[in-house]
Order: structure tokens, then C-alpha cells, then sequence
């Protein structure tokens, strides 16, 4: 149902062709308006091999409405296969082809047998936001890319994070966990970023097993490959944000994976040491900065709202306020993730709102007393109300506008360090 | 309410030729998703126009060719897209950009589209009907 | 004359003026052939994502100070309020005002493209309305509210009865034009059916329609040498100053393209002048320009004065650089309101401009006279092939390949790249000021030549960085995409 988006936190399912655009020399072939590359590119990062004012789109008009668009479809699949140097070519719709009858799927089959994969996505619109079109193309790739594999790699694992273009710190993030998993002794596989690639994802059906590190985006694609292509997963619903929860997360996945015990206890306990080391030389600043809050909101998608809230908690020893998730999380996965707050430290529970409306989120930080100056984190958004509040202010989610990531992160030992220094150096602003 | 569609076909059953090569069209009045023929409505050629030998007509002086759309190139409307300037929306299997914005200008719709007329006249009408009463083009394009 | 303001939904950019996307030719044909109507267009059986036109027309309106713009239409229409929302507190602060605008989506999902969505939109807007006490409101459609039929202005009307601001219908259906551009005619024709009231009195001030009003305290202080105020807009404007725009002396317009459709709507419906002339760039520009305004305006004396004192301060200095320019080529990519201005100015300074590529093309400005801009190019004998490109990169990579340029200027976002990714050095002509006077001409000629002087980050990137074409289609003819190929095809 239409919904007032005040604020808004997300885009639409097309934009999901940035999920396309983070897979090296992958394309995608648009079948919509002329615009939606354009609007829907997050200007951050956006350039590239592939930018959107490269992407072939089927620039719908009012003929193509009235007669159907799949001849110029064709077309402009077949010119692309000629005019773009790519490896990959994923034909995503838009609202447009999708309501008028387009049988984008059948032109797309024409293509079956053409120099390099041609694929399909169905993401209008309409259908929902980023999210599930990240998962649409990723389901798209184990639909038209992969089969069944016999051969396996022995501690290959497929890493399954963030949201390109979506969570800020996608690149910097993947890439942390996957050398956390390498430390491990395993083999990390991922599909997104620079030099990674069509490669990686034909390495797909021979890991031992994926690995989901998300609340619930992705959920559906790792329990499809177990189905499709036999490789079991292990769901990890919280991003592993500063050493409490980075050692939490290489004990289970060393479980899981059969890594011996003894090996991640000395790795855990070499990587504490080093973390502690930061922590223990900054203790005076962290305990002696006046203004630093007690309480904090954090605003953003389930992932980061998870990850910082169980970070600042049990390791930063903060305790939390409300906590508001923004993605419009699918309602079966909301139970569960109301779970995950309530998981913390000392008995503490944080309650976990779902709320799209920011202007209400914004009511709802107003109205609370945060005992001091609260701490902030979520978009551009809230920079408004972390100053009519007061507030410390931190930009981590979707959109980040004020600030530049590239590969930042906050994933790992060191992104936990990264994080407290980005807030503290918020806080060394003030005095009192 | 009825409106008319000006069609360019030399058989009345396929859409076989572009504006400039149409020198007759069938206006077809249309209402709701019903239509009929109406009338013919020929174009004729000026006296003194000569067949066209090059389509830049840089020179105005000279401007007597027949590029296809008649004389009055003083920007304002060509003759030809005069005769059927009642009409809603115009077909034909190719139209230039220059009568295309012509047409434009006076709100007609012009779809350059390969089929026969029947398809052509029974898509536009349901197209026109549907918009006109704000209702869902879903599945406009399944025929 | 064509301009319908009782109609919410104006004809689009090509209906209205005869724009072509898609041509490859010269100066000389695209002008006398448009002058006599004979311009040939051409389809494409491949093309490459351009622009939404919502985003130039909603992103107009929502620099008016304290409005409500509400995007009826699925998440990623309305994703431009993020940006949006940066640029109008960024650019208000830098004047010292405040702009509480906000842009609002409606969140369309699947049961909405079924059942229909004008009841949701109807809550929607009142409790808009109720949040932030907005001084006008502006309803969108967009393409997924077009294509369901949802009837945008019956529901723009129903809440009419039941709030005190304006509330005014923007169409934004986007399939149903192919250039750009006509996103501004969609907010002037907004604002000028919706906001502006008639004339009580006449005012000393000039429309000043414009992007981000970057150069604003300098035009004042000009402006004040011959007794007029310019009222800037849309950016920072109130919804009063643009009641008052009826009242104006003059109506004048950074870009043709931008302020076409406001600036002939108010001289047709309330006798405001429009300053129609080559833009105000470069040296000959920004003397037409003032000349006319002088001239509508009854102040030639203090423009003559004025002229004559800036240019023994600023031409001598101009003459010094265009000695090193000399020899230099170039080529542009920008919409039709700047490529030929632009490419008047190199010419100013010497700098041969080997390709021109519109980004669509108005065969005729709305009172049915050819653009300026060509009748001068034609004027003064400057030709140099053109193409009109509707933002397709595949054409300029084409074109850079083959000329290899000393430069390449273009003024949309993402298309610079593409140019250093080949090693030529590239400009980003964006702020709408950038060559807007004398001051500004020297500025940028000083720049162009630091541009090609340093050319370190250029050399780098292309070294290192593979292109996306395939080598078939650099050795492929500009025309080959193009339906009906070239002019005399």
C-alpha cells in the first residue's frame, strides 16, 4: 500500500543495477524510461568501467507503451553484445514493461546461446525496494548462471554482506570479512567489488558452504543455492562490528566450518590483545570526555542498525535507546529481529522499531530523554534532529551525502576502532 | 466522444507507407474502441513541384522540391499535415522527425509502426480509450 | 502561439517546439534547415540511459523556499529528495536564509499499480500538509502512476477544497517524451498556472531565472548600475516573490532552454518583455544581452556607460590569454542552451571547436523564431559538425576517438570521465556562471589553459583504466545507430 516516504532511507528494486554495476565487467541492459539509471545511481562511487550513462536502456516511449517494447528489446540487447566490451549482461525491467505485458523473459531466452550470458531480473519498481531487488539479481545469477556442482573446494566459502551502493560501506566491509575468514584458514569467495568478478561467481556451486552475514537480505538466495546447488549455508545475523562480537562471529564460523578449536582461540586471543591495546591506551578519553553520551538511536537498516547497536552495547558499554530500522523489513523476518536486539549484554534488551516515516522517527528521538547529549547515528537525514536535539551525529547509513567512503570499514577489529574514532572525534568537538 | 485517426496504407490492410511516400489518407472515426472509415482525403502536389533529388533543402529560394510534405517551409504548417490537422493521432509505417514535430505541435499523436491497419487502429483505440478515462494500461502490450 | 496554461498537462518538448534527438550534420545545415522546417531526426535501435525529466522539473521546484513537492510514484522516483534535500540547505545557507522544503514520496508498490492508489495520495497530501504548513504544494505523477491511469488531477482538485496553499499538478509521465529538457517547462508551467497572480503594479525587477544562483551578489551589484532588482529563481525564491513575477520589467534567463517556456508564458499572458538574445556569455553574449535589457527596459544610456567601463578594464587582459590559446581544439557536449553558446565563446577565444554535440536540439524557441545562438553562428560564419546526441555516451566516445581533441567541455554530471578516460583533458562547465561576463569569460579562458597545462590526473586514469567499447564499434560510422542515418541519407 502507497505510504508516505518522509525521508526516505531506500530506493527502488531497479536500483538494484548497481548490484549488477559492483560485479566486475557486469552489465546491466535496461528495458525502461530513459531516467532511471540516472536518478537511481548513488552519484557515490557510481563512475567506473561501467557507469549508468553507459548502460544500454530500451528508453521506453509512448509507442513502445502501445505496441510493447520487446522488438526494441531485441535490439538493443543485440547491439549491446556488440557495442560494449562486458562479460555479463543482466536485463533488468522497470515499472513500465512490467504493467503494459512485456515478455521480457521470452526475448531474453533468444539469447541463450549468444557470445557471452545474457540474464534476467525482474525489478520493478513497484515490486519493492533495493533490497529484495538485490536479492532478485542475485537470485537472477543463481537461475541463469549456476548448476549443481560435484566438485567441491575444500573450505571455499561464499561471503554474502552488505548491499552494494546501499549499506556505505559495502567494498571496505566485504573485503574485512573476507580476510577474517582467510585468517581462519578458509577460503573466501565473493562476487562484488574490484577483482572479483564473473570468476567468483562460477566458484559458487563448489563452496562448502555460504556464509550470510546479514539479518535478512540474502536470506532467501542462500536457502534457494542450498536447494538448487546442495551447498548448506550458516545464517549470522549480526555484522561483526569491534572485538566483543568480531570473536563471537570467527568461534561460530570456525564451528561451522570445522576449523579446530584451538587454532580461532589463539587467533581470537592475538587479535584481542591487539584490539585491547587501542582501547587500553584510550581508556582515560573514553571514560573522561565530558560530553560523551550514555544513550544512543541508531537509524538505519537492519544490518547496521544491528551491528552498531550490539557494537556500542557490549563493547562500547553504551545502553541503548530506541532503535529504528528503515529498510521496510519483509514482516516475517521481524519477530526474529526484534530477537537480536533483545540479546545483550547484562540482560539489557533494545527495543528495535520498524518505522519507514522518518518524520515520525524523528518525533519519537525528540520526545525521549537520552540522560545527557544522545548519540546519533544514521543518514543525512538526521543531522537536522541530532541538532535540534543536541546530539552527536554520525553519518553511517544510506544517504551519507556530507561524507566521502571509499574503502572504509567498520567490519573487524579494526572497524570497530574505526568506528569509536569517527565517534569521538564527533564528540571532541565539545567541551561541555 | 470521436475522434479521428488519419491511416497511410495503400491496400486499407497494411500500414505500408511512410508520410512522405502517402499522398492519400484513410481518416477513420473512432469512438470508444470502435471505428470506422470516414473518408479519404487526397494530398495533391503543387503544380510546379519537381520529383525530389536531394532531401537538404538549404537553399530556400529554391525550395520547390517535393520533399515528400509539399511547400510552405516558412516554418509554418507543411499542406500536407494540414489535410488531416483534425485528426487525433496520424499512422504510418515511417514519419520523418520534421512532420513528426509538426504534428506534435498540434497535438496529434503520430505512431510510425510495420503492421496492418487493424492491429494498429484496434491498439491505439483501446490506448486512447484507456487514457482518456484514467484507466490501467496493465497488459496494453499481450495481444 | 502554444502555451495553454488551463491544461495541468502542457505538450511536451517535442510536441511543442520541434526538438529532434538523433542528427549528425553541421552548423550550416541544422540552421537553414531548420529555418525552413526540413530537419531530419532520426530514431535508434540502441540507445543508453540519458535522464529522468522529473528530476530537472522536481528539482526545480523544490528549491523554492518552504513548498511541498510529492512524487506520486514507486521509492526510486522520489530518491532524488536525498540529494535534493542536500543542495537547497547547502545553497540556502550560503545566502543566510533557511529553506524548509521537503520532497515526499509516496512508496507505490505492487497492490497499488492493481487497485489504484488516489486515496492513499489524497491522505497523503493533507497530512503533508499538516506536518510542515508548506506555502504551496506541487503533486507529481510519475510513469507508474501514468500508466495505471491514476487521475493526478482530480485528486490535486478534491484537496483544493480542503487546503489554504496552492496545490498545483506537475506531469511527469515520463514515456511520453524522449528529451530531457521538458522537465523545466513542467515547473514553470507549474508555477505559472499555479503561483503567479496578476499584476497590481510594475516593479523594477527582472525574473532571473537560473540554476543555484552562484554569482547573485555580483549580478545585484551590476544590476544596481542600472536600477533594476533581480528576482533569482527558483533556487532560495519565495512563493511570494514569484506571485509578483507578473509585475517585472523583464524576464531574462541564464540558458535559453531553462527558461523558455516562463519567459514567453509571461510576456503572452501578462506583457512581461523576454530578454530573447545569445546568452550571457562570452564577450559578445553578455553585450547583446545587456543591450537588450537596456533597450526593453528603457536604460540604454547606463548599459552603454556600464559596457564601456568594464571593457577597458577586462579586455586587454582577455586579448593576453587567447594568444595562448591559439590552435587549440576542442569539442562539446552539453543541451542545446549551452553548446552553442559555449561554442561561441571558444570561437571568441580562438579555440577551434572541431564537434559540437547537442544533447537535443529546438528547432524553434516558442515564438517560432530559430534560436539566437544558430542565426549568429550562421551570422558570423561559424560552422563545425554537429550531432544531437540525447546524452548518448556511445556517440561521444566515438567522436573523442576519432578527434582527439586538446579538450573536451561538457556540463552533465558523469560525462567528463569518459573524455580523461581517453586522455583528453576535460572541463565541467557546471555552474551556469561560469563564463557569464567579461570577469568570468577571463576566468575561464585562465582555466582552460591550466586545464590542459596539468594534464597529471588525465595521463594517469587513462594509462591505467580499460574503456568499455568493443574495438567494432570505435571503427563503426557515427551514423551507423541512427534509424535514417545522416542529413542527405
Amino acid at each position: 500500500m502507497a505510504k508516505i516516504l518522509d525521508k526516505q532511507r531506500y530506493r527502488c528494486a531497479m536500483a538494484a543495477m548497481q548490484s549488477v554495476q559492483a560485479i566486475d565487467r557486469a552489465i546491466p541492459v535496461l528495458h525502461s524510461g530513459p531516467g532511471c539509471a540516472q536518478k537511481l545511481a548513488n552519484s557515490s562511487g557510481s563512475s567506473g568501467y561501467f557507469s549508468p550513462n553507459i548502460f544500454p536502456c530500451t528508453s521506453i516511449n509512448e509507442k513502445d507503451v502501445v505496441f510493447g517494447g520487446v522488438n526494441k528489446l531485441r535490439t538493443t540487447i543485440e547491439n549491446a553484445l556488440k557495442v560494449i566490451d562486458a562479460d555479463l549482461y543482466v536485463v533488468m525491467t522497470g515499472c513500465i514493461p512490467e504493467i503494459v505485458g512485456d515478455n521480457t523473459e521470452e526475448i531474453v531466452e533468444e539469447f541463450a546461446d549468444a557470445e557471452k550470458p545474457v540474464i534476467y531480473a525482474s525489478t520493478a519498481g513497484f515490486k519493492g525496494n533495493n533490497y529484495k531487488g538485490h536479492e532478485q539479481v542475485v537470485d537472477a545469477i543463481i537461475e541463469g548462471l549456476l548448476e549443481k556442482s560435484d566438485e567441491k573446494t575444500d573450505g571455499l566459502v561464499n561471503i554474502w554482506a552488505d548491499v552494494p551502493y546501499q549499506n556505505e560501506f559495502w567494498l571496505g566491509n566485504l573485503r574485512e570479512l573476507e580476510k577474517l575468514v582467510a585468517e581462519l584458514g578458509l577460503i573466501p569467495n565473493t562476487i562484488f567489488g574490484y577483482g572479483r568478478g564473473i570468476e567468483n561467481i562460477y566458484k559458487i556451486p563448489k563452496a562448502q558452504f555460504n556464509l550470510l552475514v546479514s539479518p535478512w537480505v540474502g536470506l532467501k538466495n542462500v536457502k534457494k543455492m542450498e536447494k538448487k546447488l546442495g551447498i548448506p549455508y550458516l545464517h549470522y545475523p549480526t555484522l561483526p562490528i569491534g572485538a566483543f562480537e568480531t570473536s563471537k562471529f570467527l568461534r561460530t564460523v570456525g564451528e561451522f566450518a570445522g576449523v579446530d578449536k584451538n587454532k580461532v582461540e589463539r587467533l581470537i586471543e592475538e587479535k584481542e590483545k591487539y584490539y585491547y591495546y587501542y582501547i587500553e591506551r584510550f581508556a582515560d578519553l573514553f571514560l573522561e570526555t565530558r560530553v560523551m553520551s550514555k544513550q544512543f538511536s541508531v537509524v538505519s537498516d537492519a544490518q547496521y542498525a544491528l551491528g552498531i547497536t550490539k557494537f556500542l552495547v557490549n563493547d562500547v558499554g553504551l545502553f541503548p535507546a530506541r532503535q529504528f530500522i528503515v529498510d521496510d523489513t519483509p514482516r516475517e523476518f521481524r519477530k526474529s529481529i526484534k530477537e537480536y536486539f533483545e540479546e545483550l549484554n547484562y540482560g539489557i534488551k533494545a527495543e528495535a522499531v520498524f518505522e519507514t516515516d522518518g518524520y515520525k522517527i524523528h518525533e519519537e528521538i525528540k520526545k525521549h530523554d537520552y540522560t545527557g547529549y544522545p548519540l546519533i547515528l544514521g543518514s543525512y537525514w538526521e543531522k537536522a534532529v541530532a541538532e535540534e536535539t543536541n546530539g552527536h551525529f554520525l553519518s553511517v547509513s544510506w544517504p551519507c551525502n556530507e561524507r566521502l567512503i571509499m574503502n572504509s570499514f567498520y567490519v573487524g577489529y579494526d572497524g570497530g576502532l574505526k568506528l569509536i574514532e569517527d565517534i569521538y572525534s564527533v564528540a571532541k568537538t565539545r567541551f561541555n | 466522444m470521436s475522434y479521428k485517426i488519419a491511416v497511410a496504407s495503400s491496400d486499407g490492410a497494411n500500414i505500408d507507407l511512410t508520410f512522405g511516400e502517402a499522398f492519400e489518407f484513410t481518416v477513420y472515426e473512432a469512438e470508444g474502441t470502435d471505428y470506422k472509415v470516414l473518408e479519404k482525403r487526397k494530398y495533391e502536389l503543387p503544380d510546379n513541384a519537381v520529383p525530389r533529388t536531394n532531401t537538404i533543402c538549404s537553399d530556400k529560394a529554391s525550395c520547390r522540391d517535393d520533399c515528400g510534405n509539399g511547400r510552405g517551409c516558412s516554418g509554418a504548417v507543411f499542406p500536407k499535415v494540414e489535410i488531416i490537422s483534425d485528426c487525433r493521432c496520424v499512422v504510418c509505417k515511417k514519419i520523418g522527425y520534421k512532420v513528426q514535430k509538426q504534428l506534435e505541435k498540434l497535438a496529434i499523436i503520430s505512431f510510425d509502426i510495420d503492421c496492418t491497419v487493424e492491429e494498429a487502429l484496434n491498439k491505439i483505440t483501446v490506448y486512447i480509450q484507456k487514457t482518456d478515462t484514467h484507466r490501467s494500461l496493465r497488459g496494453i502490450a499481450k495481444a | 502561439m502554444a502555451i495553454n496554461l488551463d491544461n495541468s498537462n502542457i505538450g511536451t518538448r517535442e510536441n511543442r517546439l520541434g526538438s529532434i534527438t538523433g542528427y549528425v550534420g553541421s552548423v550550416s545545415d541544422i540552421t537553414t534547415q531548420s529555418e525552413c522546417g526540413t530537419l531530419r531526426g532520426c530514431g535508434r535501435c540502441f540507445s543508453q540511459s540519458s535522464s529522468c525529466l522529473s528530476g530537472c522539473a522536481l528539482s526545480q521546484l523544490g528549491g523554492i523556499r518552504d513548498v511541498a513537492v510529492i512524487h506520486h510514484g514507486p521509492s526510486g522516483c522520489s530518491c532524488t529528495a536525498t540529494t535534493q534535500y542536500q543542495t537547497t540547505k547547502q545553497v540556502a545557507k550560503k545566502r543566510g536564509v533557511v529553506n524548509n522544503s521537503v520532497y515526499i514520496g509516496t512508496d507505490m508498490d505492487e497492490n497499488d499499480t492493481i487497485f489504484g492508489a488516489a486515496d492513499k495520495l489524497h491522505d497523503i497530501i493533507l497530512e503533508v500538509n499538516r506536518r510542515y504548513k508548506p506555502k504551496a504544494i506541487f503533486v507529481s505523477s510519475s510513469c507508474t502512476s501514468g500508466i495505471i491511469g491514476e487521475d493526478i488531477d482530480s485528486v490535486v482538485e478534491e484537496v483544493r477544497a480542503e487546503v489554504d496553499v496552492p496545490v498545483i499538478a506537475a506531469h511527469c509521465e515520463g514515456f511520453k517524451s524522449r528529451i530531457w529538457a521538458t522537465g523545466f517547462d513542467i515547473s514553470d508551467h507549474a508555477v505559472v498556472s499555479g503561483i503567479v497572480k496578476p499584476p497590481k503594479e510594475k516593479r523594477n525587477t527582472i525574473n532571473f531565472k537560473n540554476f543555484y544562483e552562484s554569482a547573485r551578489p555580483e549580478i545585484i551589484e551590476m544590476f544596481k548600475n542600472f536600477d533594476l532588482e533581480p528576482v533569482f529563481l527558483y533556487a532560495n525564491a519565495t512563493v511570494e516573490e514569484l506571485e509578483h513575477m507578473s509585475e517585472a520589467a523583464a524576464t531574462t534567463c541564464i540558458c535559453g532552454v531553462l527558461g523558455n517556456y516562463l519567459g514567453n508564458a509571461l510576456e503572452e499572458k501578462y506583457g512581461v518583455p523576454y530578454i530573447r538574445t545569445i546568452n550571457q556569455s562570452g564577450i559578445a553574449g553578455f553585450e547583446t544581452w545587456l543591450r537588450e535589457i537596456g533597450r526593453v527596459t528603457d536604460r540604454s544610456d547606463k548599459i552603454e556607460k556600464y559596457i564601456a567601463e568594464q571593457r577597458a578594464i577586462y579586455i586587454p587582459q582577455i586579448e593576453e590569454v587567447k594568444k595562448e590559446l591559439k590552435g587549440l581544439r576542442a569539442v562539446l557536449g552539453m543541451g542545446p542552451g549551452y553548446t552553442f553558446e559555449v561554442s561561441r565563446v571558444l570561437n571568441e577565444l580562438g579555440i577551434e571547436v572541431v564537434w559540437a554535440l547537442a544533447w537535443h536540439y529546438d528547432k524553434k524557441y516558442e515564438n517560432n523564431d530559430v534560436p539566437p545562438t544558430m542565426e549568429y553562428l550562421l551570422k558570423n560564419n561559424i560552422d563545425f559538425e554537429i550531432s544531437v546526441s540525447d546524452q548518448q555516451n556511445y556517440e561521444v566516445m566515438n567522436i573523442l576517438n576519432r578527434f582527439k581533441p586538446d579538450l573536451y567541455l561538457s556540463r552533465h554530471p558523469g560525462s567528463t570521465v569518459w573524455a580523461i578516460k581517453q586522455g583528453v583533458p576535460a572541463l565541467y562547465v557546471a555552474d551556469e556562471y561560469m563564463i557569464f561576463g567579461y570577469k568570468h569569460t577571463l576566468e575561464f579562458a585562465k582555466t582552460i589553459l591550466n586545464t590542459i597545462r596539468n594534464r597529471s590526473f588525465e595521463q594517469n586514469l587513462a594509462k591505467r583504466v580499460k574503456l568499455p567499447y568493443t574495438d567494432w564499434w570505435y571503427d563503426q560510422d557515427l551514423g551507423e545507430f541512427l534509424q535514417e542515418g545522416k542529413a542527405n541519407g
